[in-house]
């Protein structure tokens, strides 16, 4: 009986050393089991409707001594806007032949300027039956044989024009006519006949601008940067962020890092790269940019009120061709300027750069003190030439003058964000930023 | 010999046997030595892969399952201090420049960078022994360290890595950092030699930063390293042998004030060519990516 059970043991013992063998050599379990699980679903902002994003930047309605300005907020501009949206996805539409019959009494009631352009065709919301329209104005006219709509392509060239039904008229004409009875500043229109006035340069204008015709008011500002979740936000550029390792710099900013690519997040910003895609190329449409750059921005923070897309635009180093898209925040019908700009670099294989700097529009309250009255913009345009001149001795060529109008350049004062009023004025792409009364410069390096 | 006491034998021996087998297995401080991520078919197949393409290992990797953490390091301010205090008090003048803080004693100098490299300068170069004298490395590396220490130049946890010989004449002798038994390649001391002078000295070194370690997660297996390696190298044209692959911690030299450091395979080619692929992203490190304005 004793031998059995020796037996017996040493078979157990035997079998189970073969088996502890087999487990040390091959190892128990494969590494691929013991890794965990590292994706997550996250939820973000969904991208909302192209046609709610994107529209135009500017209304000018005309009124006596000039135009009153209007944007996307404002109930007016929603309202006529609004009507017209109807008629551009009216898929049944047909435009007049001949466009508006020529007749004395035309008159352009508003004109709504589109900045990005608003692309017609198929996939578009806009005008999908007609193709390859880049819309760049839209205007609403009246004459005696009726009231239209008439499309500006971005060529200059093609225009259309569709006829507006009575209660569509009725609509746009009274709340047309309520804007005209408030009271707004009013502003005029710059053509180079105006400007050539103001300067011995010979200056051309590259875009539809206003300027304010009489004195206008501006406050300070007081603004709070966007907060936004930063594990989220994490979650958004990495798919595994437990991966990104951690640098803090010595203003207080975190910089993440997997090795690809790179995440700086500051108290007031954002800022992203991944200098692997850069060489990616384009093959999307402009009207698929347009909806990719929605996605971005819904994807990497979503979208505050009073932010608008801006520009969407192509850029290239090398062979390489991006879409480059940007948003700015406004404070009624100004733009706010921050040290670091919104916008999105993509291609083909991905974003290459995402940078982010918004401040809350709804946190926007005027500063107690003294308003400030804005300088004429004669003078201010004067400032600008004299140092566009200085930058530029001897330039004699003609000078584009890419835009004028007042806006808010964010500084910091005593731990405060402030909205600083400013005459902005872009001169063959050199950017001026002018104190709004006194016209002093402001250098960009002292935004925040 | 009668047949129950050779079962009784055998029966001890398998029990010491499978005790010594489980104890390997199964106790904790040692599940990782025995819980393998490379098996030995695997290291098989990267073998004959890293052969196709012309790299052929020299030594046997290590196979276990490895875990790390970010390690948070900061610039080791208390050894900058010892090196410049000891020079002020020896009288040295210093300026600051664009380069950074420079102090200058007679023929030597210390360079002080914003991103915290300290650069010891000797002009003219410091002798290590007779111009002519045919040393080999390890004379050179025993008469360096000798000066080192006496000129208090030789940080706590510094290691002898190698040799580099860039020129006839010229090498420079590597050392890394080690910090509670963790290999820091960040930390890095090189001595750079011509015709047995010390011409500089390059310090940068890091020093632990106070803050809870991270989450601890398991690092890819040495044979995916070596794998992610090749493929980015691609294949070489003349034979290259993998002299030493090494789990440690790297990052470039960064201007911060802190900044996390992750674990590597640091992989050594020919003995002096030298890649860090990072051990949780498979990445090869490069210069890390810091997010800028692009045109």
């Amino acid at each position: 009986m004793t031998e059995k059970i020796k037996s017996l043991l040493l078979v157990l013992l035997v079998a189970s050393s073969l088996l502890l063998t087999y487990q040390l050599w091959y190892g128990q379990q494969p590494a691929e089991l013991i890794a965990e699980d590292i994706y997550e679903r996250i939820v973000v902002e969904r991208p909302r409707p192209l046609e709610e994003v994107v529209s135009p930047a500017v209304a000018a309605v005309a009124v006596e001594g000039g135009y009153y300005l209007l944007n996307k907020g404002q109930t007016e501009y929603d309202k006529v806007w609004s009507e017209i949206l109807d008629v551009l996805s009216d898929q049944d539409i047909i435009p007049a032949p001949e466009g508006i019959p020529e007749t004395e009494s035309a008159t352009v009631l508003a004109t709504f300027y589109c900045s990005p352009t608003l692309p017609s065709g198929q996939g578009s919301p806009w005008l999908t039956a007609h193709q390859d329209l880049l819309i760049s104005a839209i205007s609403l006219v009246s004459d005696d044989n009726g009231f239209w709509v008439v499309i500006q392509d971005s060529n200059q060239t093609n225009s259309l024009t569709f006829p507006l039904g009575s209660a569509t008229e009725t609509f746009i004409i009274a709340t047309l006519r309520l804007v005209s009875e408030s009271e707004r500043t009013i502003y005029q229109a710059l053509d180079d006949e105006a400007l050539q006035s103001e300067s011995e340069m010979t200056i051309a204008i590259t875009a539809p601008l206003f300027v304010p015709a009489g004195p206008v008011n501006l406050d300070k500002i007081l603004l709070y940067p966007e907060e936004l979740d930063r594990d989220l936000l994490l979650k958004t550029f990495f798919v595994d962020y437990n991966l990104a390792r951690i640098i803090e710099e010595k203003d207080g900013s975190l910089i993440f890092t997997d090795g690809e690519k790179g995440l700086r997040l500051s108290s007031v910003s954002l800022e992203f790269s991944n200098p692997r895609l850069e060489e990616g190329r384009v093959s999307f449409s402009y009207l698929d940019g347009l909806n990719s750059s929605n996605n971005l921005f819904s994807y990497h923070g979503g979208w505050p009120k009073n932010v608008r897309i801006e520009s969407l635009t192509s850029t290239g180093w090398g062979d390489s061709i991006s879409y480059v898209a940007q948003w700015r925040m406004y404070s009624g019908l100004y733009p706010l300027y921050t040290a670091i700009p919104t916008k999105a670099i993509f291609n083909d294989r991905g974003m290459v750069h995402y940078s982010r700097s918004l401040y809350y529009g709804d946190a926007v309250v005027p500063l107690n003190g003294d308003q400030i009255v804005l300088a004429e913009w004669q003078k201010a345009l004067a400032v600008a030439l004299e140092k566009f001149s200085g930058e530029l001795p001897g330039y004699i060529a003609t000078v584009r003058l890419e835009a004028i109008h007042p806006g808010f350049v964010v500084t910091e004062s005593g731990g405060d964000f402030i909205g600083e009023p400013v005459w902005f004025i872009q001169l063959n792409g050199r950017r001026y930023f002018l104190r709004a009364e006194s016209l002093a410069p402001i250098n960009e390096e002292d935004f925040r | 010999m009668n047949l129950g006491r050779a079962k009784l034998i055998l029966i001890i021996a398998f029990t010491g046997l499978n005790l010594f087998l489980a104890y390997h297995l199964y106790w904790p401080d040692f599940g990782r030595l025995t819980r393998m991520a490379v098996t030995a078919e695997d290291l098989r197949a990267a073998e004959a892969m890293l052969n196709e393409k012309n790299y052929f290992l020299e030594l046997s990797p290590d196979r276990s399952i490895r875990t790390g953490v970010f390690l948070n390091v900061s610039r080791s301010l208390e050894f900058q201090r010892q090196v410049l205090l000891r020079m002020l008090q020896e009288g040295a003048e210093f300026s600051h420049s664009d380069e950074g803080t420079f102090y200058q004693k007679d023929e030597k100098a210390v360079l002080v960078q914003s991103n915290g490299l300290i650069r010891v300068l000797y002009t003219p170069p410091q002798e290590v022994a007779d111009a002519t004298a045919e040393l080999e490395d390890r004379e050179v590396k025993t008469l360096v360290e000798n000066i080192l220490l006496e000129e208090h130049l030789m940080p706590a946890g510094a290691v002898f890595d190698y040799v580099e010989n860039i020129s006839p004449g010229a090498r420079v002798l590597h050392y890394y950092q080690v910090i509670d038994e963790l290999v820091i390649f960040t930390g890095q001391l090189k001595v750079i030699i011509e015709d047995n002078k010390i011409r500089s000295v390059e310090i940068y070194w890091v020093h632990p930063a106070e803050d809870p370690p991270g989450r601890e997660m398991e690092v890819i297996s040495a044979t995916e390293a070596l794998s992610n390696l090749v493929r980015d190298l691609g294949p070489s044209d003349e034979p290259q042998v993998i002299t030493s692959i090494t789990l440690g911690y790297f990052s470039g030299e960064i201007v911060a004030e802190k900044w996390e450091v992750s674990p590597v395979w640091r992989v050594v080619l020919q003995n002096t060519q030298v890649y860090y692929i990072n051990a949780f992203t498979g990445n090869l490190e490069q210069d890390i990516v810091i997010p800028d304005q692009l045109p």
